[in-house]
């Protein structure tokens, strides 16, 4: 985003002024803004003027007409809307903090000054920049129903998200609603979203209204989904009906995104707030869903390192966060790199036994390992060992499709042998599928399975044994046949 | 607020009524009702002044007088920049 020079935060547009570009310039400007218009001098004109009347009241300047007409419930929701109050933020942090009252004063202080400058407002999304990206006019006050992406979303959601939706990170492609659908922001993240619930909120993906996959993505129905251009991809896929509410839609989807890691504020000799944080990282990590609700059942989500640390505010007070080994570092994240096919869902062996991709305590530093017992994937053996029940469980995991045994279909997934290796088994029977893949047509049209490398049950004979046994018995035959010819001769003429 | 100017008349009418009972003339009493009115109606429907009328679009509407006031303020006040010791990712 190109920063504005000073006098563009501030010019207006004269369009503004135009009842039928904006209703909103026929109001006078000191009626929100304060000021003294007929004051001689700049100086006196600015005396008390208020950059942002929306912030942190919105009642008195976007309320006065919006809590009656056109949007009565946005302004009213204002006070409790988290891009404002930012609630959890603080919450969380009261999470790790000292229980000494003096301590929790001091911390408030040093969070105003380098913590809760990050919020927005009314105006800071529909009028400016957000202030804490150093303000200015969009549009020159003409207000934008639809705050712009790139100066209103990702100016402050950019080191993360932004970076993810684009692409920006080196060697990780762009959300897949990005790259190749153009889907903003808002596509996802609708304007009821953004005004709030109405109610406070400890943790911001308790927000009832906040973006869903599935608002737009349906499982398959009879009705075709795809008709309808609002709606995205069915999950036609058997894999969603086997890992629903149990993993969420990013484990499979999403691709490596960003971590960061400790951070310490402080302000310099010259009194200017500052802070460090460790170099960040790219980096995929499943972990447990700590706290599984109906709204959030699944048990393995992506999650994500926050820039936390027991020393945080070391500058400010000793022992600040004395809580902080009892609350996870790593956490629940919707990383915004979404594709169809990644690593992780190429086979189903590319996750399952694949341990690199699970959070264990030795991805944390040693006063992390408390904080996020409850993240921790516990250990579970390699897919082969948990198959050992088989005749050649290597064999079956890599030759056979999972899903043959796994079939949503079925109540259990097939754990008898002669389900599948009996001439009236489950494969030999129901296994159909397109032509080409299925197991009951027995004119061997299935290679295409076989070219893969995949077991199908009596195609994968070695037929140098079936030519030499052929051959034995045609000689058998022959043999007989010549030893009978030869006998007929010679007794005639004897 | 046609309601409210009614209703301010009818007010008026009945002042009017008791103040001639008691004497006081009648030019005075329209023209301390009017006063009331008047003062009534600016301080509770204010928007009567839009932008476009303001003295505050003069200056905020022009790129050259904007640039000579912020050049002007930028050179009598200190810079404020982001610390130094401000190190990775915001």
């Amino acid at each position: 985003m190109a920063p504005l020079e000073p006098y563009e935060k501030v010019l207006v547009d004269t369009d503004f002024l135009d009842e039928d570009e904006d209703v909103h310039g026929q109001v006078s400007c000191e009626r929100c803004h304060g000021g003294n218009p007929d004051a001689e001098t700049m100086e006196a004109a600015h005396e008390g003027v208020i950059k942002d009347p929306t912030y942190p009241d919105a009642t008195k300047s976007c309320g006065e007409c919006h809590m009656d007409e056109g949007h009565p419930d946005i302004a009213e929701k204002n006070s409790t809307n988290l891009h404002v109050s930012l609630s959890p933020f603080r919450k969380k942090i009261f999470l790790r903090a000292n229980p000494d009252p003096e301590v929790r004063k001091t911390i408030t202080g040093a969070m105003g000054t380098h913590c809760m400058e990050c919020h927005s407002s009314c105006g800071q999304c529909h009028v400016s920049r957000p202030q804490s990206v150093e303000g200015g006019l969009i549009e020159g006050h003409l207000f934008q129903k639809t705050p712009p992406a790139d100066t209103n979303c990702t100016s402050c959601h950019g080191s993360r998200v932004g970076k993810e939706f684009h692409g920006e990170n080196k060697g990780v492609p762009a959300d897949v609603h990005h790259l190749k659908h153009r889907m903003a922001c808002k596509a996802c993240h609708t304007g009821d979203e953004m005004h709030g619930s109405g109610m406070d909120h400890f943790d911001r993906y308790e927000v009832a209204n906040r973006a869903r996959c599935e608002s737009c993505h349906e499982f398959a129905t009879s009705e075709e989904p795809e008709e309808n251009e609002k709606k995205g991809k069915s999950l036609k896929h058997p894999s969603h009906i086997i890992h629903k509410d149990t993993v969420s839609c990013q484990v499979c989807h999403a691709v490596s995104y960003k971590n960061c890691f400790n951070c310490h504020v402080g302000k310099d000799k010259a009194g200017v707030a500052y802070f460090k944080t460790d170099p960040s990282a790219m980096d995929f990590k499943i972990g447990m869903n700590p706290k599984t609700t109906e709204d959030r059942p699944e048990k393995y989500v992506t999650v994500r390192h926050i820039p936390v640390s027991d020393k945080l505010f070391d500058f400010y007070v000793k022992d600040a966060l004395t809580n902080a080994a009892n609350v996870p570092t790593w956490k629940f994240a919707t990383p915004h790199n979404i594709q169809l096919k990644t690593p992780q869902n190429e086979t189903c062996l590319s996750c399952h036994g694949n341990n690199k991709l699970f959070l264990t305590n030795k991805d944390v530093k040693s006063w992390e390992i408390q904080a996020n017992k409850d993240v921790f994937v516990p250990f579970k053996p390699a897919p082969h060992v948990r198959h050992n029940w088989l005749e050649q469980p290597k064999f079956h995991l890599t030759r056979m499709d999972c899903l043959i045994c796994h079939d949503p279909a079925l109540a259990e997934p097939v754990k008898d042998c002669a389900q599948c290796h009996a001439t009236d088994s489950m494969l030999m029977t129901k296994a159909e599928g397109p032509p080409e893949y299925s197991l009951m047509n027995w004119n061997f049209t299935n290679k295409e399975l076989i070219k893969d490398g995949k077991y199908v049950v009596g195609s994968n004979r070695i037929p140098a044994l079936d030519i030499i046994g052929m051959l034995i018995i045609l000689l058998t035959f022959l043999g007989c046949a010549t030893h009978g010819a030869l006998r007929f001769i010679s007794r005639r003429r004897k | 607020m046609t309601c409210a100017i009614k209703y301010f008349v009818m007010i008026g009418c009945e002042m009017s009524q008791s103040w001639s009972t008691s004497g006081a003339g009648s030019g005075l009493k329209y023209f301390v009702v009017f006063i009331a009115i008047f003062t009534f109606l600016s301080f509770n429907f204010p928007i009567v002044l839009n932008a476009q009328d303001s003295s505050c679009v003069t200056c905020h509407t022009s790129t050259k007088k904007l640039l000579e006031k912020l050049r002007a303020l930028e050179a009598s006040k200190p810079k404020v920049t982001k610390s130094a010791e401000s190190a990775g990712e915001g």
